[in-house]
């Protein structure tokens, strides 16, 4: 009994078979150590214990191999309890960061390469440590924001591959009883190239055919992780550092433009500003659905700009995240779900959270914020390069069935109507437009929509809009004398044809979705995506956003846009990346060329999802004639002589006494059917001379009556008759 | 699926999942390029087998047991290179075994391993396959391997089982494609040494030496003259007698009588034992043994073994022609088995001439099969190797083969030579000891 439980467990724990290729372990060891330079380059660990990290695996994999024939009992045993500390440390952390488990895991699969590269005898063990790098690069990528991954992406794919390469080549080594070897210098440089070239579209073609699936209902909410930010501020208007020497008040004349910086980021709006904002990236976002990230909100029109005139803030205090922002100001509302937006700035931005209206709790990095009744939410300080914020926002789901059924029920919270119908003194043409427009409808939401639609079909967006007047009402200016305008104008001129007909609207100011990046997973808002729309007030669901301005959607219908699919805009995004790519004195042809190729591919892949049927039915008659034709050429292929043979050897006998009359007949020696074989032969032998058909037709008697012809036979028979064949010339 | 595809499918599954849930798009990337990588494996390994052509070159006979070299040839036919294909030839491959079985082979392999001191094997686990791995073949290229094999059991092998297996550069998917090649291989029965067989003979002529004598018969040498019968061939009429003597007179000749032996196989599928070890295989090795001794002596035997439903003379005249038929036994189909052994020493006994030694094998029960025995004709020696069946079967043991042996003796007449063939003991040694030396 005893000697049996020794010999068990001597069997499980007997030392595997050891890999001794050392090509395969440095490949697989480099392969490691690019993951584990992904994870502390992207924040996995510092630096510090990122060199050990380093440093310990090397040594580990060089312990490993030299010790690879031990059973290594006390080393185990070390690393089993070191493995216990890690995991203990793991759990420790975990509880201190409920909102982001990537950064546990990752430093979790840190530790467990170093400790587990002590511990690389066989093969197994090193494809484990591949399949565990590659876990690792992955959290890796989950924790950039940036294209610049691929720099670790692609050699660790290059190394990876090696390493799977040269592991196969050992297992087929050592698992097989004869090896051919290739020889030397007889690298396959040219398959490892065919190969690369290959999977490059073919990962392309998965990556874009994967749906982005809504996942696992578990929100996590990262945050940065600093608090030491002031636990109360007075500041209690917006500051833009991109706009910092301005006036309190709104100035007589137009502000200064500054590129970097959007000017409706301030207490107030200046409309007579002009210029383009440069594209630079000021944070991304990840979201699981577009929205408006929206900043502040303006309330009262002055003719030439927008002031926000609540001055009644609200503070917000807790100790503990989430910041809990609650409704100051409104009545309750419905028709609304939950969106979770992780904001990652890269650009100095000014003292308000941007977020999808309406912002519910708030991860931010300090203990206090403050929100005025326009939902303007300022943060003590301004908005850094490198902040991380998570926002929860109860976005609304309201329909226009909804929006229209609104018409007449419920009421305005005091003094809504005169706050947000208020108007200066202009023109009754913009009223009179206004009712020309609207003369047909009678819900609200049917006004503002008419509205919309005619501004978005009526006039042009133009960000070469000249100049106003410094005491010209924009509206005026826009509506009847310039007839374009960008989205201030549009908004504007929506807001307040809506305060017209005595429908409480106010101007909204953020960022718009911007670009979705498919390999990030994030959306990319640039400094040029800032923008500017309406946000029109409905009794029962609250403030609802309208976006006139052409070429744009209102944020409520960008989530019905359909991002199961929006691997496939990766084609059109390659397609600017290579035309990007390219210098500007290139001509604008080539860089032109190429975004057009991108966003031709990018059209007929969303044309082939949207006529998917159509789509599979020609996939499927392809594979089918592809497979017909591959049936053909392999026919076609076994018409050789000594092919398709049968295999029952009395059949075979027959099918070369057939292929020797065959040959005859050719000859003009056919075999009359009352013939036997020997008769056959006879008459043969007689017209030929000789005895060949004699003995071939003897030899297949033999073979087809005897019982089961031996090889020999067989052999002899075919002999037999390709000599007769052959002297038939 | 081989197990790395499977793995890194299920690591490209757990990252899609996570890549859903936190929206990575980068996770999206690298469980992408995990999938493609399990494609290209699968799509790579398949263009690699397609195009390789296999050929195998055996010698075409061989014995059971011994080894032999098998020459196999790869050719790539395509127009791209073939990297790291493997082929296995599973012409003996053992059967597959269940779960179980495996944990029990994998336990011998590793009491093999303490009691040898060797490493355990990483080649074939199944010894009877044998695989070739070729780590590149250009096109056009055509490389050859040889290798050892030995055939389990006897009998006709007219193509061998191939897998042919590649998984791309990276052996990240396998394909895999079974071929069977056309290689015919005869097996003929394990032979055994025998230095002396006691074959039992009835005539006064027991020396080769002093067999002939002289006696009318269907030989060459004249024997002398007689008149006329009807029946008798024109050929032998003796003209210059007839026309001496006025009536017809037809020469006769001399009978060239040499000694003769004859061999009857009557062995029938058996109840007990494995496909390579039972009594008929073991019978047709004795047969075969037997066989091989008298042409050694120069005393080939005729045959007469049955072939299905039927019985089948052979003369032959070399020892692959006694060994063939052994190669390619048969047992009878179904039937009462006694009444099958009936009709095969009725057969004999019509095949055999006055003064033959016959030499049965069979597997019968010796209770059932030994009053057949003692009926035959009284001018043939018989000599019986029994092989018996239930020695094959479990609980069997020395002791009790010898209690076997003694019991067969006392139920078998005098005039009848035996022998008996039991599991666990030298065949060579079962073949050269009658039962009535051990009594």
């Amino acid at each position: 009994m005893f000697e049996r439980a020794v010999e068990r467990y001597r069997l499980i724990n007997r030392p595997g078979i050891a890999e001794e290729s050392v090509p395969f372990r440095v490949a697989v060891m480099i392969t490691v150590l690019i993951s584990v330079m992904a994870a502390v380059v992207y924040g996995g660990v510092g630096a510090a214990q990122g060199a050990f990290i380093i440093v310990g695996i090397v040594i580990g994999f060089y312990y490993s191999y030299r010790v690879r024939h031990r059973s290594n009992v006390l080393m185990k045993f070390i690393l089993s309890v070191l493995l216990l500390v890690v995991f203990a440390l793991f759990w420790t952390e975990l509880g201190g960061s409920v909102h982001d488990l990537r950064y546990p895991l990752v430093r979790l699969f840190l530790w467990l390469q170093v400790l587990h590269s002590f511990d690389l005898p066989t093969r197994r063990d090193l494809d484990f440590s591949i399949v565990s790098a590659a876990i690792l690069i992955a959290f890796a990528g989950s924790l950039s924001i940036s294209n610049d991954f691929l720099y670790f992406l692609v050699p660790f794919f290059t190394a990876g591959l090696t390493a799977l390469y040269l592991g196969h080549r050992s297992d087929l080594k050592r698992n097989s009883d004869v090896y051919i070897p290739a020889g030397r210098g007889r690298w396959p440089v040219r398959g490892f190239t065919v190969a690369g070239l290959v999977m490059v579209p073919v990962t392309l073609v998965f990556f874009m055919a994967l749906p982005r699936l809504p996942g696992f209902n578990s929100n996590y909410l990262p945050v940065s992780g600093s608090r030491d930010r002031p636990a109360s501020f007075d500041e209690n208007v917006v500051r833009n550092p991109g706009y910092g020497q301005i006036p309190e008040k709104f100035p007589e004349r137009p502000l200064p433009f500054n590129p970097d910086a959007y000017w409706g980021f301030n207490n107030y709006m200046d409309l007579r500003v002009r210029g383009v904002p440069r594209d630079i990236t000021v944070m991304k976002v990840r979201s699981s659905e577009p929205s408006y990230w929206r900043s502040t909100a303006f309330d009262r029109y002055i003719g030439n700009g927008w002031e926000n005139t609540d001055k009644t803030l609200e503070e917000i205090n807790s100790n503990q995240l989430p910041l809990n922002i609650g409704y100051p100001g409104e009545p309750p509302r419905y028709a609304y779900r939950e969106l979770v937006q992780t904001f990652f700035v890269e650009r100095l931005l000014p003292n308000t959270l941007f977020a999808a209206y309406l912002p519910r709790d708030v991860f931010f990095p300090t203990r206090v914020l403050k929100v005025d009744r326009l939902f303007t939410v300022l943060t003590p300080v301004a908005l850094d390069p490198g902040l991380v914020y998570t926002v929860v926002s109860d976005v609304s789901t309201a329909t226009p069935e909804m929006l229209r059924s609104a018409h007449g029920r419920g009421f305005y919270p005091k003094g809504m109507k005169e706050q947000y119908t208020q108007l200066p003194e202009m023109s009754p043409r913009v009223a009179e437009l206004t009712l020309e427009v609207t003369k047909d409808q009678v819900t609200d939401y049917d006004k503002v929509q008419a509205l919309l639609e005619y501004l978005q079909k009526t006039y042009p967006y133009d960000l070469d809009t000249p100049k106003q007047a410094d005491g010209e009402n924009t509206v005026e200016f826009f509506l009847f004398d310039e007839k374009r305008g960008y989205c201030e104008h549009f908004a504007t001129a929506l807001a307040v044809m809506c305060r017209t007909q005595g429908i409480p609207a106010r101007l909204a100011v953020g960022f718009d979705s911007g670009d979705f990046n498919p390999l990030t997973g994030y959306y990319e808002v640039s400094m040029r995506d800032a923008h500017a729309w309406v946000e029109v007030y409905f009794p029962i669901f609250g403030w609802i956003s309208f976006d006139p301005t052409p070429g744009w959607s209102s944020p409520q219908a960008l989530p019905t846009q359909d991002t199961t699919w929006s691997g496939f805009t990766m084609l059109r995004r390659l397609g600017r990346a290579i035309a990007g790519v390219f210098p500007d004195s290139w001509g604008n042809a080539v860089k032109a060329g190429f975004r057009g190729i991108g966003d031709a591919l990018g059209a007929a892949a969303a044309a082939i999802l949207r006529f998917w049927p159509l789509a599979l039915l020609a996939a499927l008659l392809v594979a089918g004639g592809y497979y017909l034709a591959g049936r053909r050429r392999h026919r076609s292929s076994r018409a050789g002589p000594d092919e398709g043979e049968p295999a029952d050897p009395r059949m075979k006998a027959a099918a070369l006494f057939s292929r020797m009359s065959d040959a005859l007949a050719d000859a003009g020696l056919a075999r009359a059917p009352a013939q036997t074989p020997r008769e056959y032969a006879e008459f043969v032998d007689h017209a030929l001379g000789g005895a060949m058909a004699g003995r071939a037709a003897a030899l297949f008697n033999r073979a087809f009556f005897g019982g089961n012809p031996t090889s020999v036979e067989l052999t002899e028979l075919e002999t037999s008759v390709r000599s007769l064949i052959d002297s038939l010339g | 699926m081989k197990r790395r595809a499977l793995v890194t499918v299920l690591v490209a599954v757990a990252l899609l999942l996570i890549a859903a849930t936190i929206r990575s798009g980068w996770l999206y990337l690298v469980a992408s390029a995990l999938l493609a990588l399990v494609v290209l494996g699968g799509v790579s390994g398949r263009a690699a087998v397609r195009r390789i052509a296999l050929e195998r070159v055996t010698p075409g006979e061989v014995f059971e047991g011994e080894p032999f070299t098998a020459r196999l040839r790869l050719s790539n036919r395509g127009r791209l290179a073939s990297a790291l294909v493997k082929v296995t030839d599973r012409q003996f491959a053992s059967r597959h075994l269940n779960f179980v079985e495996s944990i029990q082979a994998r336990r011998e392999r590793y009491r093999e391993s303490v009691r040898t001191g060797e490493p355990e094997a990483g080649k074939s686990r199944d010894r009877g396959t044998r695989s070739v791995a070729v780590e590149r073949l250009d096109p056009g290229e055509e490389v050859e391997a040889a290798y050892e094999l030995t055939a389990p059991r006897r009998g006709m092998y007219p193509r061998s089982a191939m897998d042919l297996e590649a998984g791309g550069l990276f052996g990240s998917a396998r394909w895999r494609r079974h071929l069977q090649v056309e290689d015919g291989l005869l097996v003929f029965p394990r032979i055994v040494p025998i230095e002396w067989f006691p074959l039992e003979r009835r005539t006064s002529a027991p020396t080769a030496d002093s067999f002939e004598w002289a006696r009318k018969g269907i030989g060459q040498d004249y024997y002398g003259v007689r008149e006329y019968a009807s029946g008798d061939s024109l050929r032998h009429i003796h003209w210059k007698s007839s026309a001496r003597q006025g009536r017809l007179i037809v020469k006769e000749y001399q009978q060239e009588f040499r000694p003769t032996a004859g061999l009857v196989v009557a062995l029938f599928s058996p109840d007990s034992g494995d496909p390579d070890v039972n009594s008929l295989e073991d019978g047709l090795r004795a047969s075969a043994s037997i066989a091989t001794y008298l042409h050694a002596a120069g005393i080939p035997p005729w045959m007469v073994v049955p072939d299905g439903g039927s019985l089948r003379f052979v003369e032959p005249r070399s020892l692959y022609d006694s060994l063939e038929p052994l190669a390619l036994y048969r047992a009878p189909d179904g039937g009462d088995h006694l009444e099958v052994l009936r009709q095969i020493l009725q057969f004999a006994r019509v095949a055999a001439s006055p003064g033959s030694s016959l030499a049965l094998v069979t597997n019968l029960p010796a209770e059932s099969s030994l009053p057949l025995l003692e009926g035959i004709d009284g001018n043939t020696g018989l000599t019986a190797v029994l092989v018996l069946d239930e020695s094959y079967g479990p609980g069997w043991d020395a002791g009790l083969a010898e209690a076997r042996r003694r019991q067969i003796c006392l139920l078998a007449g005098a005039n009848l030579n035996l022998l008996a063939v039991v599991q666990g003991m030298e065949l060579s040694s079962c073949l050269s000891e009658p039962l009535s030396v051990i009594a």
